[in-house]
């Protein structure tokens, strides 16, 4: 035998097992429902077993069915008269109490998924549905075999379906929660007081109710004890508040057991006593004594017509009344004991969830600010590195350079004489080499040191700053007949005058040099809210924007993000008055220094406006 | 355009060719004064102090200006700047900053430290020509 077979063999008996513990149970409840019949009727108010068979399909599933099967067949066949008719009934019945089960099973499936149905509000409405709905079928079955099989006279046929759905849908709301929750794992720790406190709670209950139920009437006699029975409720949100749904069924259970068995022993609010058995006294030493009501079998406790007068029809209504009051008290407590508890539950876990949530949010946040921070510190580091490298890289590049271009100069001075007119040509080019060497490598100088050195922040009158450029550049501007315009008049901010100073003197210088139209403009500025002026470059939204504009050749669109790259130059060397190609990376690494921005329009052959920022944001 | 000619130079100056290039300049602006050479920052201290191989009298005459290179192996010219600055015997002689930085940045910064004038290297005529007038209009011709 392989070990697949026999583990299929250990599944099977497995199933064995449990179908017969479950028909066992069921059994054993219908026995005891029958102890719980009201006086004078053969109708238990709950039928336990309804409570067994949910609970058995809640956690066995559907494949658990022939235990309720059995279960009820065996139930019915004790209780029913031991005839032709009590055997069909039996089984009629057996199929309507499986089918019940099932199809609440179906229901509370279709409506709440696989998930615990006691822990939210929600949930428990649909399971309170459920076991209605699947109530409705071992009702009507039940009731219409019953008067098939002539147990019972079509007359009451309503009454016996109506206390038939009643006690099952009361022993479902009471007894599988009970039993579904003790397969739970429970949520808290019993400790200490709190065990002292559940103790409390489950004297003090049963006490209160039996108070409420028990034979009071010697020293309080009030009409209204019939609504005082639903005094019992704080004591349930007491459970439900302080305890699980575990504890809050189990509460709900207690009051109920106390509730049936006192007015089965006829006394507390929901006993109307018969106008035609006599006193109580009388009455109670009949007790344990079944007699047989053929007007009002309810539930599967059901017995032949026996040998007792015919009650009156005050009696009849009276039983009914009693039954019918005690069962909608056991439902509405069920259901008050599991929707608290369901409430209570799922705030308490939406407050776990919310404070997790918090919880691996706030650990989140930390691990992931530590890693920006690293990833900043690197990144800090490898910027300074660079700049570190390129500062000592160029200074060093600058000495020998330097003594190239000198002896140069000395062989120019020193031989004159002896070097023809070739000769000097190719030193001085050798000059002008080295000349532009060194304008590259200060370039990249000034560049590292943007990178490198802190700002020197300090209030600047940006509008006397430009002044001056202008005024030293005025002798240049004035050769190539530039006229320099000033839009609005710019304010003080706070930045590196030096090098905020760079960043305009090369704007205005770029401006001036990529320029062949025959009249030429510079346009100086900076934009408001308010600077919807005519013919102003600036957009709307962008404040404290300053704005450096000219007529000149313009940028092609495909060359407009490279113009910031180090050392790309857009024209030949010699051409535009030549350059390094550094002077626009310089001054973008100053904005951004600055914590601002800079970018730029350009339209070919009209013109281009470089803007920029000098704050974040 | 002259310096006392009885003062001498100090060149402090690690570079052979940017030394000639100075020398070249200083014999060009037309002046003859007797000129010392350190090639780093603690001759140059050493021959301030008269110790070491400037030991000994008329080895290290006290000069009547200090050319002073900054970017030096060993001590550097800030070092040295700073040293001469707090010396009460020493902190009178006139200092002339070799440079290679244009940076206004940096030249605020060493005369911060107490040069009086400075040089963008390389040395040419006409700076040694405009130091000197430098230094003549606070000094003056104190030479």
């Amino acid at each position: 035998m392989t070990s697949a077979t026999s583990g299929r063999w250990a599944a099977w008996w497995a199933w064995v097992l449990e179908v017969a513990a479950v028909a066992i149970l069921y059994y054993a409840a219908g026995r005891i429902g029958l102890t719980l019949q009201l006086p004078d009727t053969n109708a238990s108010p709950v039928w336990p077993p309804s409570g067994i068979g949910f609970a058995a399909v809640m956690l066995l599933g559907y494949r658990i069915w022939p235990g309720i099967t059995i279960g009820a067949f065996l139930a019915n066949l004790h209780t029913l008269p031991p005839t032709a008719a009590g055997l069909g009934a039996s089984c009629g019945i057996c199929f309507g109490n499986t089918l019940e089960h099932i199809l609440g099973l179906f229901v509370l499936r279709r409506l709440v998924g696989s998930r615990n149905p006691l822990e939210r509000a929600s949930d428990v409405f649909w399971f309170v549905l459920a076991a209605g709905v699947g109530c409705l079928i071992a009702s009507t079955n039940g009731a219409t075999n019953l008067w098939m099989w002539k147990i019972i006279p079509g007359s009451i046929y309503g009454q016996v379906w109506l206390a038939w759905w009643l006690g099952d849908v009361a022993g479902i709301l009471i007894l599988a929660p009970v039993i579904f929750t003790l397969f739970q794992q429970s949520e808290f720790g019993w400790r200490g007081m709190r065990v002292l406190e559940a103790i409390a709670l489950f004297v003090l209950l049963a006490a209160v109710t039996q108070f409420l139920f028990g034979d009071n009437r010697g020293w309080l006699d009030l009409e209204l004890m019939d609504s005082l029975a639903y005094a019992v409720v704080p004591g349930i949100a007491w459970a439900a508040f302080r305890f699980g749904p575990r504890e809050t069924a189990l509460a709900a259970a207690l009051v109920s057991a106390v509730a049936i068995v006192n007015t089965s022993n006829g006394s507390g609010p929901f006993y109307r006593q018969p106008a035609d058995i006599g006193p109580r006294a009388v009455r109670s030493s009949d007790e344990g004594s079944t007699i047989t009501l053929p007007e009002l079998n309810a539930g599967e406790g059901t017995q032949m017509p026996g040998g007792t007068a015919e009650p009156s029809d005050l009696t009849r209504r009276q039983r009914a009344e009693s039954l019918l009051m005690l069962q909608i008290f056991v439902v509405a407590i069920a259901i008050t004991a599991a929707m608290l508890a369901g409430a209570v539950t799922e705030r308490d876990r939406s407050e776990q969830a919310l404070r997790d949530l918090n919880a691996t949010l706030e650990q989140r946040v930390v691990a992931r600010t530590a890693e920006l921070k690293q990833a900043n510190e690197a990144l800090e580091r490898s910027n300074q590195e660079l700049d570190d490298f390129a500062y000592i890289a160029s200074h060093d590049l600058r000495e020998p350079l330097r003594g190239i271009n000198t002896y140069s100069t000395f062989l120019l001075e020193d031989y004159q004489d002896k070097l023809d007119e070739e000769g000097q040509s190719k030193l001085n080019t050798l000059q002008r080499l080295t000349r532009r060497m060194e304008s590259l490598i200060d370039s990249l100088l000034t560049y590292s040191r943007v990178g490198r050195t802190e700002l020197a922040v300090q209030e600047t009158n940006l509008g006397e700053m430009l002044a001056e450029i202008l005024d030293s550049l005025d002798v240049v501007l004035k050769e190539r007949g530039v006229e320099v315009r000033i839009q609005q008049p710019l304010p003080t901010v706070r930045c590196d005058r030096v090098r905020v100073g760079e960043v305009f003197r090369n704007l205005i210088t770029n401006a001036m040099k990529y320029n062949d139209k025959p009249e030429k403009w510079i346009e100086v500025g900076r934009c408001n809210t308010d600077a919807a002026l005519e013919g102003s470059p600036c957009a709307e939204g962008f404040p404290a924007t300053f704005y450096v504009r000219d007529n000149g050749i313009g940028i092609r669109e495909k060359h407009l993000d490279s113009v910031f790259r180090m050392f790309k130059r857009l024209h030949g060397r010699d051409q535009y008055g030549g350059g390094t190609g550094v002077g626009l990376t310089i001054v973008k690494k100053i904005v951004e220094r600055h914590g601002g921005q800079i970018w730029l329009q350009s339209t070919f052959g009209e013109g281009t406006t470089f803007f920029f920022t000098l704050q974040r944001g | 355009m002259a310096l006392a000619p009885d003062r001498s130079i100090l060149l402090v100056e690690d570079s052979p060719e940017d030394r000639e290039a100075t020398v070249r300049a200083i014999k060009k602006a037309g002046l003859t004064n007797a000129l010392f050479w350190c090639d780093d920052g603690d001759k140059a201290l050493d021959y301030l102090y008269q110790r070491g191989e400037y030991a000994g009298p008329g080895k290290a005459p006290r000069p009547g200006v200090i050319l002073l290179d900054l970017n030096m192996p060993g001590s550097d010219g800030r070092e040295v700047l700073v040293i001469v600055r707090n010396d009460p015997n020493l902190k009178s002689i006139p200092i002339v900053v070799l440079t290679t930085s244009t940076d206004v940045r940096d030249i605020e910064a060493v005369m911060a430290l107490g040069a009086n004038s400075y040089i963008v290297k390389p040395v040419g005529v006409d700076g040694v020509v405009k130091a000197v007038q430098q230094l003549q209009s606070i000094w003056k011709l104190q030479f």
